[in-house]
């Protein structure tokens, strides 16, 4: 298959996506937009026209940047000097050479398993107003929403405009967490703002701190929720989420460096490369230098197998993340002050390196096509803006850290992995992730451990890292078509 | 569904018609009919869970193809749905 060329490459229609082509292009480079799903807006901004989304939307149509719905990019890879991006999608399998390449592949969200969460009508928070947005019908629905983060609000409030009964919304945060977190926000008016008017359209409904989603029983679907406290409450609907994880995919397998400190900007000094920072294990790169690690893999990190046989000797030293209460778990890809990543020409923005949300991504959107395109100059001056926004992000990842009961939540016959079916027994009696994989098939099914990977990092405190193309399950004709991950083999 | 428009697209949801609005995702029409989506490999029922294409619990199978992830596809005109919900 002929590849394609390109200047620059984005990965991503979400905000930080869009502000990515729409910087980029404002310097004159040729820029192809990509994205999974047919729309462009990500998730934030799915099926949403007005506002700044509605602004965005048609900065991006007019800059001439060439977007392209429904195409999943399922391999990255350096090639010559230039990123290849292997493609599927409806319109067939593609190649794009690229000289730059910004991954803004945005985020997906947490869930923790408990009793019952596999029952049809338990939802994401995310997910249930992705659906909605789609023409899934809520009025008239009994719906409990748990879990943790703004989204609970602003997902609630949306529901309920649809017409659904939001019955409760379950905030495992303490109270006091949130009132420290209102005091940081002081410097955010018009985030407070939006709160105050979010909380306002639902003022019926009781928002519940300390709380969270313990079980949920049904037949051939969810019918009651068993709260914290122990009271029960009858539902049609129940929506659980528990912040978001970015998606860090793409960018371990082109061979990104992830880090696992939690997203200090603002707070330790701008300016450095972060790359420099290292301040010890938690800070480690992993997986740089493509194919360099031999027959198990391209990268290091890829798993424990690749790490105990290396030539040097040296051990695998890690099975354990930092602590998973703080969200230091989450592994973020990371990157310069301009942000630029470990690998020449790949770019990132926006919630792989730590969930910030739709602000900090313009900003780094921004940024990132400032450099792809050459204009390094101009990221500079927008280093400022995004250390404030980083600043609030981290705030929030303090208020919104998760409790250890809801990390308990699973009975050792709950099932973790939707896709093989494998319970929590079975997963906790094994070592590490690799050995889970190997010995109950978790994680190796068709989401490859998104779902079920996040859930074991932050339960267990095992590092996951080990995402190889292609990332997507994708057809043997697109896998031949393109070349991908044939030469793994 | 917030868009005000007369087209209705019709498709089939296990042999049975089904009409929804253009635009809307197969999960959510497959949802609105009362259905689940596929049978976990223990043969538990599931349904759409993440909405946006990641957890794949919304496979269902659409014209033939198996293992479509049905939140990320819109209805077509006679579109031919197979859930876990088939008789």
């Amino acid at each position: 298959m002929r590849a394609e060329r390109a200047r620059v490459a984005v990965v991503g229609a979400g905000p930080a996506g869009i502000a990515a082509a729409v910087a980029a292009r404002s310097c004159g480079a040729r820029v192809v937009l990509l994205d999974d799903n047919p729309d462009m807006g990500g998730q934030i901004w799915r099926r949403v026209q007005d506002g700044p989304a509605g602004e965005w939307r048609e900065r991006v149509k007019q800059s001439g940047a060439e977007i392209r719905g429904g195409v999943t990019v399922f391999d990255a890879e350096k090639v010559g000097g230039r990123v290849r991006l292997r493609c599927d999608g409806a319109a067939g399998a593609s190649v794009i050479d690229a000289e730059r390449v910004v991954l803004a592949t945005g985020a997906r969200e947490l869930f923790l398993p408990f009793p019952g969460w596999t029952l049809p009508g338990v939802f994401g928070v995310g997910g249930l107003q992705a659906l909605v947005k789609n023409g899934l019908d809520v009025r008239g629905k009994r719906i409990v929403v748990g879990g943790t983060g703004p989204l609970l609000l602003a997902v609630a409030a949306y529901l309920s405009d649809r017409g659904a009964r939001i019955e409760l919304i379950a905030e495992q945060a303490d109270k006091s967490r949130m009132l420290g977190f209102a005091g940081a926000m002081i410097r955010q008016p018009g985030k407070l703002l939006q709160g105050a008017k979010l909380r306002a359209s639902i003022i019926d409904v009781e928002y519940r701190f300390g709380a969270w989603i313990a079980e949920a029983r049904g037949d051939d679907r969810v019918r009651q929720v068993v709260m914290s406290d122990g009271g029960v409450i009858e539902v049609d609907a129940v929506a659980c989420g528990y912040g978001l994880v970015g998606n860090t995919q793409l960018a371990q397998v082109v061979g990104v460096g992830i880090g696992h400190q939690a997203s200090a900007i603002g707070e330790r000094q701008e300016g450095t490369r972060h790359l420099a920072l290292g301040t010890g294990e938690e800070q480690t790169q992993e997986g740089i230098g493509h194919q360099a690690s031999g027959i198990w893999g391209r990268q290091e990190g890829t798993g424990h197998l690749a790490r105990g046989t290396r030539e040097d000797g040296r051990k695998s030293k890690e099975t354990r993340s930092a602590d998973p209460k703080a969200g230091a778990w989450r592994g973020r890809v990371v990157v310069d002050d301009v942000m630029r990543t470990s690998v020449e020409g790949v770019l990132c923005a926006g919630e792989p390196l730590g969930i910030g949300g739709v602000e900090t991504s313009l900003v780094e959107g921004t940024m990132a096509g400032y450099t792809a395109a050459g204009r390094e100059e101009l990221a500079r001056g927008l280093i400022p803006r995004r250390r404030r926004e980083r600043a609030f992000a981290a705030a929030m990842e303090r208020t919104f850290a998760l409790r250890e009961e809801v990390l308990r939540l699973a009975r050792p016959e709950t099932i973790v992995c939707r896709c093989e079916d494998v319970t929590m027994a079975r997963i906790a009696a094994c070592d590490h992730w690799r050995g889970a994989k190997l010995l109950t098939r978790c994680g190796m099914g068709p989401c490859q451990g998104r779902v079920c990977g996040a859930a074991v990092e932050a339960m267990m405190g095992w590092r996951v890292r080990d995402a190889r193309p292609p990332i997507y399950p994708v057809s043997m004709n697109a896998l031949a078509a393109t070349g991908g991950a044939m030469e793994d083999a | 569904m917030g868009t005000e428009t007369r087209e209705v697209i019709e498709l089939f949801i296990d042999e049975r018609s089904v009409r929804v609005a253009p635009g809307a995702s197969v999960a959510a029409a497959v949802m609105n009919a009362g259905k689940a989506c596929r049978a976990s490999v223990t043969g538990e029922r599931r349904a759409a869970l993440c909405g946006m294409g990641v957890c794949f619990e919304c496979r269902v199978e659409i014209d033939g193809v198996l293992h479509e992830r049905s939140c990320m596809i819109e209805v077509s005109e006679g579109m031919r749905v197979r859930t876990v919900d088939a008789g």
